[in-house]
């Protein structure tokens, strides 16, 4: 325990060297940080996917669903009866074919009253049908979710894999094999059906409360052990997506998706993961950059927090889900179709009917450069751990100063008066020199004691963070107050409030005297950075790796002792609102290259406006966080650091 | 009591007057971090109702409490006076102010002794170490800084806000620490027996108690007779209010001691016993007991004897740390003593990192157990390895805090010395 009972600690070389290098110390921890992600994509760090979960026994019996002309049947009857009914949901045609077909089938009716601007509400209807697993009493389940789009939305339809999804009800109903029950999901408006009617099935409400009105169920069936979306946007389509990336940036158990991978390789469908195929390439570099932008395209779908399909949803609930969306061909011949898709579906339908428990071997927590390779936990964390550690160390080395300040006014000055005084043979103005230094030291004390100032921290903490809460709390009450669309009023809204605490400031530091040494403060500043993105991290490691990325050099060289009007003038372009606008502008460059600078400019501004509307919605809607905490911990943080900025 | 003081306390029952009457309080008081099986709200109006029902509280697995407790919310939660039952709330926030204001008077006390102390024993000590003696300034200070760090500790608001049972037995230990400073042996031992009814873990205080009263020249014959007396006379009424039935003891101190309920805390009981083997069960039981009742208590008072104040706040944090179901409360108080040592912060060397941890800690706990319990996707070591570290880093600070004073002892007896014979000095514990 040498750590604990040396009494050295804090004089030894490290310390020492950890405080002459701190600056380069933390840039070459960054560096690592940095090159250590670019690393992760090189298959010698990755490794190759596995299956952890013995039961599943993926593809181990040869499939029987030879249902494809059944499917292409019902595929023109749909598409007839979605054309006689506008384009709305067919729901007297579909309940009759479940109950044809032998299935119970309910429809779920919710509501939602937009929670943003003038009061609005939006009805939809679900339409489910449960298969009653015959060997087992109604214990547990699997769900199988077709979002219905009518014929007007922008999206690709889904009506084939609707379609194929009822020919699988069909097979499987005459199947003798079931465990679990099989549940067959119609989900209307997107992600908002299926977060109705999860939240009914369960009997809770993730959002706020009385915004999304998710009724009751007339029947349910067992606990929901796994979920897969389909969205199949043809009859032969070229290659199957699997999509991973869920609500808060929550993945699903990575067997569920080596299940669907290995099986689509099976019944050879072109399976991709955000669509790059793991193919071989021939030069090493070439592959080595298709997992990197793979990686990366991950890393930003993650962070965002919005699922990228409606299978982010059920995480949330101990569901593994993917989405499967099968993109259509563009060439005349090849593909996949109906027949392949309807074995490869009845193999995963088969293999989780095996499972005894819930997935819970594999990984929860991994990074996919590819489709069969992945990065475990393990693997990534050390990053944002080094990404962090350059303000923490920062911190660290602040305080040691300071610590040993206060130990050296308290232990060291008084030895040298001490010298001075014993030297009895000194002249007069000597030892009115040891009086000088008396009395300097007791200032010093003073001062070092003024340096722990816990109060001055406790209220500007305490400030900073009530005005992130009043953001979040008071979402509603902005856009209603303030007249106008809802994006303006949002935007205005924060906007004007940042405005207001930057102003405040100055103000404040114009009209009042305040202390001079900040140097405990900026400790305390840091040690949250570093902390709350740690904790971000785990949760969501994409989002918490963007922070990081973004906040701690600045937060590193923010110093409270030269610090020049440029300085402060570069924090305030650190203000989230400007790095939404900026990581907007980037993307909008990206995919709109042809747009003249004038025109972006005004448009990656209106995106950006839409943009913190959908997420103060999401967070209303579907408990989503990624509003919270911008508003609750980022936005209070860059302020605590502006505050000392310009205070001191 | 200074204007300053009472404006604090006035603030601060505000504070956890809107708490109280806030929507956090019921999602708060769910936190295994806040209410273990023994302390939780929940479980004593489990117990009363229990009771109103002719039903025996103690032969379930629900209330561990005791009897006296139990009999007095029995009395509070079934009184017919609206009144009554409104001011539940209020006469926990009146124990937690009335806490503050002991450890204000036993800081005052302690100060005022210890600069006595210092007077007497100056010519033993080494030359020109005034700097590092109490200054008038810490002996007005201290008290304040003691009873603020309880006031404004968001463990102790937590704790207090969730109508823990906690809150009584800080009072208690409050009392306790507050008779034992200014060398009251009768009503420390009132209160130390009334701590011990509550959990037995503090009886460890007896130790470091009597050798204060020793040193006070106040008998600690007094104060142990005492101590045996008033527990005897507890044990008799909690026995009649029972109407003799035993089966209280097995459900509380049988409680405490065997472990049954592995509900996850921020303890380190329930994560091993979940792994252990079955017959294991018993040898590491004692084994962990052990550590948690008796293996400090004779070294730390052999080797500080002349501080029994320190001894009793280390004691009080082992137990924190140690006891089977321990609650962030139980930290609080001890955490709110740590200002009494305010003189040995120059010699405390982990002091960020036990401040990071602490931090780091009270923000990972509650991320990982939404992983773990609501999203499924972490699992118990994940939340295991968040209360090791909290436990590690408290055991850090206890242990920086016992050094500091051996330090600082050694400096007092040969002055602050950096050289020997033209080489700086380093100082090696051996």
């Amino acid at each position: 325990m040498g750590l604990l009972t040396d009494p050295a600690t804090g004089e030894g070389i490290f310390t020492h060297s950890l405080l002459r290098y701190s600056n380069k110390t933390s840039f070459f921890l960054y560096v690592v940080a940095v090159i250590w992600f670019a690393l992760l994509a090189h298959d010698e760090i990755n490794m190759g996917t596995h299956f952890s979960e013995n039961a599943l026994l993926p593809g181990l019996v040869k499939g029987d669903y030879s249902e494809d002309e059944i499917a292409k049947s019902f595929l023109t009857e749909l598409t007839n009866e979605v054309e006689n009914s506008n384009g709305q949901m067919p729901i007297p045609y579909l309940m009759a074919r479940f109950h044809q077909l032998g299935l119970e089938a309910y429809i779920h009716n919710f509501t939602l009253h937009y929670p943003l601007g003038k009061p609005t509400d939006m009805t939809g209807r679900n339409v489910y049908a449960i298969l009653r697993a015959p060997r087992t009493a109604s214990m547990e389940s699997l769900v199988l979710n077709i979002p219905y789009r009518p014929l007007q939305s922008i999206y690709p339809s889904t009506l084939p894999g609707l379609a194929l999804a009822m020919s699988m009800m069909k097979f499987f109903r005459r199947q003798r094999y079931w465990a679990k029950d099989i549940i067959i999901l119609i989900s209307e408006h997107e992600q908002l059906g299926v977060q109705a009617w999860l939240e009914a099935y369960h009997g809770t409400q993730c959002g706020m409360t009385g915004v999304l009105d998710s009724g009751d169920l007339e029947a349910r069936g067992g606990a929901v052990q796994a979920a897969i979306t389909l969205e199949i946007q043809a009859p032969r389509i070229d290659y199957i997506d699997v999509k991973v990336s869920g609500l808060n940036g929550q993945l699903p158990n990575l067997d569920l998706v080596n299940l669907l991978h290995r099986l689509c390789g099976k019944e050879g469908v072109r399976h991709t993961f955000h669509n790059v195929e793991a193919k071989t390439l021939r030069k090493p570099m070439d592959i080595y950059l298709q997992r990197l932008t793979t990686l990366l395209s991950m890393v930003t779908t993650q962070a965002t927090g919005v699922p990228n399909g409606n299978h982010g949803l059920f995480h949330r609930f101990g569901i593994e889900a993917v989405t499967l969306e099968g993109v259509k061909s563009k060439k005349p011949s090849g593909g996949a179709r109906f027949f392949q898709m309807g074995k490869v579906i009845e193999g995963v339908f088969r293999s989780m009917n095996n499972l005894l428990e819930r997935f819970h071997q594999s990984y929860f927590f991994y990074l996919l450069p590819s489709s069969d390779r992945f990065v475990s936990i393990s693997y990534y964390m050390p990053i944002l751990a080094l990404l962090t550690s350059t303000v923490l160390l920062k911190a660290y080395s602040t305080w040691m100063i300071l610590h040993a300040k206060y130990a050296a006014v308290m232990l060291n000055e008084k030895c040298a008066s001490e010298e001075k005084t014993s030297d009895t043979k000194t002249a007069d103005d000597k030892t009115e020199d040891g009086d000088n230094q008396e009395n300097s030291t007791a200032e010093e004390v003073d001062e070092s004691l003024e340096n722990l100032n816990l109060v001055r921290v406790g209220v500007i903490f305490l400030l900073t963070h009530g005005i992130g809460f009043l953001l979040i709390s008071y979402v509603p009450a902005i856009t209603q107050y303030l007249e106008g669309p809802t994006d303006k009023a949002l935007f205005l809204g924060i906007a004007s409030v940042s405005l207001a605490t930057v102003l405040f400031t100055i103000v404040y530091k114009i009209l009042f005297p305040v202390g001079t040494d900040w140097s405990f403060y900026f400790i305390f500043c840091r040690v949250e950075l570093g902390l709350a993105t740690m904790c971000i991290g785990i949760q969501n490691f994409s989002l918490g790796l963007i922070i990081a990325a973004i906040y701690v050099l600045p937060a590193h060289y923010v110093s409270p002792t030269q610090n020049r009007w440029y300085n402060k003038l570069l924090w305030l372009l650190f203000h989230p609102l400007c790095i939404l606008y900026l990581i907007v502008l980037i993307s909008t460059m990206f995919y709109f290259p042809e747009l003249g600078l004038e025109a972006l400019l005004s448009r990656s501004f209106q995106v950006t406006r839409t943009t913190l509307v959908y997420s103060a919605v999401d967070a209303l809607i579907y408990g989503s966080w990624v509003y919270s905490i911008c508003a609750g911990v980022v936005l209070p943080i860059w302020l605590m650091f502006w505050v000392g900025l310009v205070l001191c | 009591m200074e204007n300053s003081l009472i404006v604090q306390i006035l603030i601060s029952t505000l504070l956890r007057y809107w708490l109280c009457n806030s929507e956090f309080k019921t999602s708060l008081q769910g936190r295994v971090e806040i209410s273990t099986p023994i302390n939780a709200w929940k479980n004593l109006v489990e117990g009363v109702t229990l009771l109103n029902n002719d039903v025996n509280p103690y032969d379930g697995d629900i209330f561990h409490e005791s009897p006296l407790i139990l009999h007095t919310f029995n009395f509070l939660l079934s009184s017919q006076n609206e009144w009554v039952c409104m001011s539940i709330p209020y006469i926990f926030i009146l124990c937690d102010i009335i806490s503050a204001v002991l450890l204000y008077y036993m800081a005052k006390s302690y100060m005022v002794q210890m600069v006595e102390t210092e007077k007497k024993n100056k010519h033993k000590y080494a030359k020109n170490i005034t700097r590092i003696l109490i200054n008038i300034e810490d002996a007005v200070n201290v008290p304040k800084y003691v009873a603020l760090a309880y006031l404004y500790n968001p463990f102790s608001i937590l704790n207090c806000i969730c109508l823990t049972s906690t809150v009584f037995a800080n009072l208690f230990l409050c009392l306790f620490f507050f008779a034992f400073v200014t060398k009251k042996p009768i009503l420390s031992s009132i209160a130390l027996t009334l701590t011990v009814l509550h959990n037995i873990y503090p009886v460890t205080l007896l130790v470091p108690a009597c050798v204060h009263f020793h040193y006070c020249k106040k008998s600690w014959k007094l104060f142990v007779l005492s101590f045996f007396v008033c527990s005897s006379l507890l044990f008799y009424i909690c026995l009649v209010l029972m109407h003799f039935d035993t089966s209280f003891i097995e459900s509380t101190y049988g409680f405490q001691l065997t472990v049954p309920n592995l509900q996850p805390n921020i303890g380190l009981f329930w994560y091993f016993f979940t792994e252990m083997f079955e017959h294991f069960r018993v040898l590491f039981i004692v084994a962990f007991q052990i550590n948690s009742i008796c293996l400090y208590v004779l070294p730390l008072t052999l080797r500080l004897y002349k501080e029994p104040v320190l001894v009793a706040i280390c004691l009080a944090g082992l137990a924190a740390v140690f006891k089977s179901y321990p609650c962030v409360g139980d930290v609080a108080l001890y955490l709110a003593l740590m200002p009494l040592c305010k003189y040995l912060f120059p010699f405390m060397q982990q002091g960020f990192i036990v401040v990071c941890f602490f931090i780091g800690c009270s923000m990972f706990a509650p991320t990982v157990w939404h992983l773990w319990i609501y999203t499924r996707s972490a699992n118990a070591n994940f939340y295991f390895g968040v209360t090791l570290a909290f436990a590690t880093s408290q055991i850090f600070l206890l242990t920086d805090l016992l050094f500091a004073c051996l330090k600082r002892d050694y400096t007092l007896e040969n002055g602050i010395q950096k050289t020997i014979n033209g080489k700086p000095a380093r100082l090696v514990l051996d």
